[in-house]
């Protein structure tokens, strides 16, 4: 063979570029922090039944109001405290993660998987596809987010599953505009015309050449989306469209604690806080995973 | 001995039409169209590396897709092995492709960065022969170890490598199943000028192993007229020149041959006066009337502002579209 | 009688710490610009031929620095200059263009626009003073620089411009305050050839009516033996020879500038083989400590194991190698 061969340079560790993201985003403490506090409130949502000290649905009236352990009148055996009925606060807010984390997950995972499939074929078919495709998301996206889950949800009736179809129905539209972006823009790429030029069906160059590409920010975005419809659902529950008794829900706990912010604030602001703990760890830990997998903003 | 034509075309045309919306309409607007292509005739012959130069706007990039159907002729003929290839359908094409393959300029987006070189380069196999995995590896272990590379590489991702490498790789995948018929666009002006000289040399060598063509497409004169047989220049959508790299660079006939062979810095060592075009180049919406290089020409007359000159074969092999090159259009 | 240099590098280093080590990008850097010269730099990628001049005009990107050596230009030391006294300088006395003008002028404003902001920041005449006779100046400087109806496109945003007028325009804001130094990095590169040709025309003639001096960054040799009085040729983050451009293109001393010669093909001899130079450029961050040229090189000896020094050949050529004859005349 000719001169032209190789000589023996440093050899680099076989990296996909996803190992290469996870790499950098294991460098940042925030990130890997808040990915921890999320997987707790995971564990928590799993294990709850066990975790709980008390039944979260077993009031005892003559307990009504009490105060957290560290106030007057509080004791250990309910930290928290307890609601207008008497009920733990804690094991409460434990359960609650359950509909919150439940929700969360099912609505990203369902609705991410719905907008990939729109967005491929509306970003590499176009023509009619991509049309149609549009139109009902610009549609969609023309109603106010609250207002048209209230209105689902009032004609729907309450209950879980009816939350996260509610949700799906209008959450499928993000993800499907950011894929059909980043389809329009891969499209364009020499490796895809590369594939067409070997031969590759368009169902190949959808599936093995664009996806791969385009998850990365779908990826990203899920997980802010992630932390909007908890708010959501706790927003929902708030108004009392949400998961009914016995089910808990951070959002109804915060409406039922409404009358007594003044004398027992603990029984609104403590689910308050924890739904702002899990939405600013899931913000912040996605943040992370914007800058270690974005390609845009590497180099 | 005869050549023989592998591939011809025959008053290839694309245009692409600009949105002609309503508005356009209510204001009796023209419809505007951009002639990428207008009219290109010519065949590439079995063996040879036909090189394709040209400055921005002049359609070799445009040519050298439309060849292979990337792009789809808006008329005219591709002739390959007894078919029009414009005329084959989706099935029909994918079988075509087997057989004319591409090489494109840019390393670092001709590859899928989330592929392995393994697969990557497999991908036509496993595309058009139903092989067994053990077997498409040993094949493209073979040829990337031939292209330079090691097979340790093939399950590596594309950014773990160098321009130079990337192109290689390139280089293997269009090869795997022995096209005859290659188009290569720009495949080293992304390069370093000492790695040029490497990959030059690697598609000489494989050129005469694997009995290959090339269309090279370069806007690197020199790099075109050392690697190619025969050179065709090309300006605004149209071939003003075609013949062997020798007579093109030694004796260009074509005021635009002329005066972009004249610019080619390292020239002026050697003497001779850069030839000085008026003017730039026009604007592809409003291509000139008669002879599209009319209004840049120092020789233009008043012939050339009206009447179109064809490409005509004015000695054996050599083949230019100007008036100056006598007799009726 | 040696006349004093415009502009002198001595040792020059400058790194950038990176997650898998330091990449030292220039290392040992020592050049001179002579008044109303031009001189080419001759590269290709990791060659540091870029940095070396940012660092000049300090204008290194973060996490890159410079760390060592002397910067003199007119005898001031640059590296000592606070922020507000270089910023004085470049644009003034120091210009620098970069390759690709789409990037390097502002989309957002008219080419006017831009101009004016020079003048009015460093010109010490009228046109510092008053807008109206610095957009006169601006579209003087336009009509200099060869853009027909300067009038009207002295109001145009960049993206109007083709790439040559692009490339002009950014010539006529480097050149609006008559620096002494011209930096003009790779040109020509993303232009076409007779556009490229134009161009550099258009420099050797405003460097002979202004009498500044020129360097020329390009990783073309043809553009170098055409307008380049002297040359240097970098690889690896250090110069490997020096000296008028003539003899350096004709009788190469080191075989990288001997290979590159060879690996490149010239209309003008067409018949000469092409002969690649074997294997890649070495990795910055980790560097042997021997000539950074030998895995490549096809004249080594036993004493290319250790780091070589640039010596002096004649009295206007140097060569970072132990030989100091070329390998073959002519």
């Amino acid at each position: 063979m000719s001169d032209i061969a190789l000589q023996a340079a440093p050899e680099p560790r076989a990296e996909s570029p996803f190992e290469a993201g996870l790499a950098i985003f294991l460098e940042n403490r925030w990130a890997v922090a808040s990915i921890l506090l999320v997987l707790i409130f995971a564990l928590v949502a799993l294990l709850a039944p066990w975790v709980a000290p008390h039944d979260p649905n077993d009031g005892d009236l003559l307990r009504r109001l009490q105060p957290p352990a560290w106030m007057t009148d509080g004791e250990w055996a309910y930290p928290l405290g307890c609601d207008a009925l008497g009920r733990d606060i804690l094991s409460r807010i434990l359960y609650g993660t359950r509909v919150s984390m439940l929700v969360g997950l099912t609505v990203v995972v369902i609705s991410s998987g719905l907008g990939i499939v729109a967005g491929l074929a509306a970003g590499y078919l176009g023509g009619w596809v991509d049309t149609v495709i549009s139109r009902v998301v610009d549609i969609l996206l023309g109603f106010p987010y609250l207002i048209f889950a209230i209105g689902l949800m009032a004609m729907m009736g309450p209950g879980l599953q009816n939350i996260i179809l509610a949700l799906v129905y209008k959450e499928w539209v993000v993800p499907c505009r950011v894929v059909r972006g980043e389809t329009l823009a891969a499209r364009e790429v020499e490796y895809v015309e590369a594939a067409r030029a070997v031969g590759a069906t368009r169902c190949h160059v959808m599936l093995r050449e664009i996806l791969p590409n385009v998850l990365s920010p779908v990826l990203v975005v899920s997980t802010i989306r992630m932390a909007h419809v908890i708010i959501l659902e706790a927003s929902l529950s708030f108004l009392g469209l949400g998961v009914q008794s016995p089910a808990v829900s951070w959002g109804a706990m915060v409406a039922d604690g409404r009358e007594f912010l003044y004398d027992a604030w603990w029984v609104s602001t403590l689910p308050g806080l924890a739904i702002l703990a899990l939405v600013l760890a899931i913000n912040v830990a996605s943040q992370g995973l914007r800058d270690a997998f974005d390609p845009r903003l590497r180099e | 001995m005869l050549a023989e034509t592998l591939l011809e075309a025959r008053d290839l045309t694309k245009t692409y039409k600009l949105p002609h919306g309503l508005g356009d309409r209510l204001l009796r607007r023209a419809a505007r169209a951009v002639h990428a292509l207008n009219g290109v005739s010519f065949a590439v012959d079995r063996g040879e590396t036909l090189g394709l130069i040209g400055e921005s706007g002049c359609g070799k990039t445009t040519l050298g897709r439309t060849l292979l159907r990337l792009h789809e002729p808006s008329s005219g003929a591709i002739l390959f092995e007894g078919r029009n290839v414009a005329d084959l359908d989706e099935a029909e094409l994918r079988a075509a492709r087997r057989r004319l393959q591409i090489i494109f300029q840019d390393p670092y987006a001709s590859l899928n960065p989330r592929a392995t070189i393994e697969d990557i380069v497999g991908l036509p196999l496993r595309i058009h022969e139903k092989l067994p995995r053990r077997e498409v590896r040993d094949r493209v272990a073979a040829l990337i170890e031939r292209v330079g590379l090691r097979t340790a590489h093939l399950r590596r991702y594309p950014h773990q490598f160098s321009g130079g490498q990337r192109q290689r790789i390139g280089i293997a995948r269009a090869l795997i199943l022995r096209p005859s018929f290659v188009v290569c666009d720009e495949p080293v002006s992304a390069l370093d000028v000492s790695i040029q000289a490497q990959i030059i040399a690697l598609l000489q060598e494989l050129k005469s192993e694997l009995g290959l063509t090339y269309l090279f497409i370069s806007h690197d004169i020199s790099v075109v007229a050392y690697i190619s047989n025969r050179i065709a220049v090309m300006y605004l959508g149209e071939i003003v020149e075609l013949g062997s790299s020798w007579s093109v660079v030694e004796s260009p006939r074509h005021p635009y041959t002329q005066a972009l062979l004249s610019a080619v810095p390292g020239r002026r060592r050697f003497g001779g006066e850069r030839m000085r075009l008026a003017g730039d180049i026009p604007s592809p919406l409003a291509p000139p009337a008669g002879c599209k290089f009319h209004t840049r020409c120092p020789s233009a007359t008043e012939h050339c502002r009206r009447i179109k000159p064809m490409l005509r074969e004015i000695a054996p092999g050599e083949h230019v579209a100007c008036h100056l090159y006598g007799g009726a259009p | 009688m040696t006349t004093l240099p415009l502009l002198t590098i001595d040792s020059l280093r400058t790194e950038f710490p990176m997650r898998h080590g330091i990449v030292r990008a220039v290392d040992g850097v020592s050049l001179e610009v002579r008044r109303g010269e031009c001189l080419g730099i001759v590269g290709e990628s990791g060659s540091g031929k870029s940095v070396t001049f940012a660092s000049v005009m300090r204008l290194v990107r973060p996490p890159g620095r410079i760390v060592g050596g002397r910067i003199a230009f007119e005898g001031r030391d640059l590296l000592s200059l606070n922020d507000a006294a270089m910023r004085r300088l470049r644009g003034k006395e120091i210009a620098m263009t970069m390759q690709d003008a789409l990037t390097a002028l502002n989309p957002a404003f008219r080419v006017g626009t831009q101009i004016v902001e020079v003048l009015r920041a460093h010109d010490e005449g009228e046109a510092g003073r008053s807008h109206a006779a610095a957009r006169r100046r601006a579209v003087e400087l336009l009509k200099m620089v060869g853009i027909p109806d300067a009038e009207r496109r002295v109001d145009d945003y960049p993206h109007q411009f083709s790439g040559g007028m692009r490339q002009r325009v950014m010539i006529a804001t480097a050149l609006a305050c008559r620096p002494k130094l011209l930096i003009a990095d790779e040109p020509t590169t993303a232009l076409d050839v007779t556009v490229q040709a134009q161009v550099l025309e258009l420099i050797d003639a405003l460097r002979a009516e202004l009498g500044m001096s020129v360097v020329l960054i390009t990783h073309n040799l043809g553009i170098v033996a055409d307008h380049c009085d002297r040359v240097a040729v970098m690889y690896a983050g250090q110069v490997v020879e020096t000296g008028p451009t003539i003899e350096v293109l004709t009788r190469p001393i080191h075989p990288y500038t001997d290979g590159l010669l060879r690996s490149v093909p010239r209309l003008q001899r067409l018949t000469d083989a092409v002969r690649p130079i074997p294997g890649q450029v070495p990795d910055l961050s980790d560097l042997p400590p021997t000539c950074r040229f030998l895995p490549r090189c096809n004249r080594r000896r036993a004493e290319c194991e250790q780091p070589i020094d640039m010596r002096a050949v004649t009295g206007t050529r140097s060569a970072r190698c132990i030989f100091t004859e070329p390998a073959h005349a002519g």
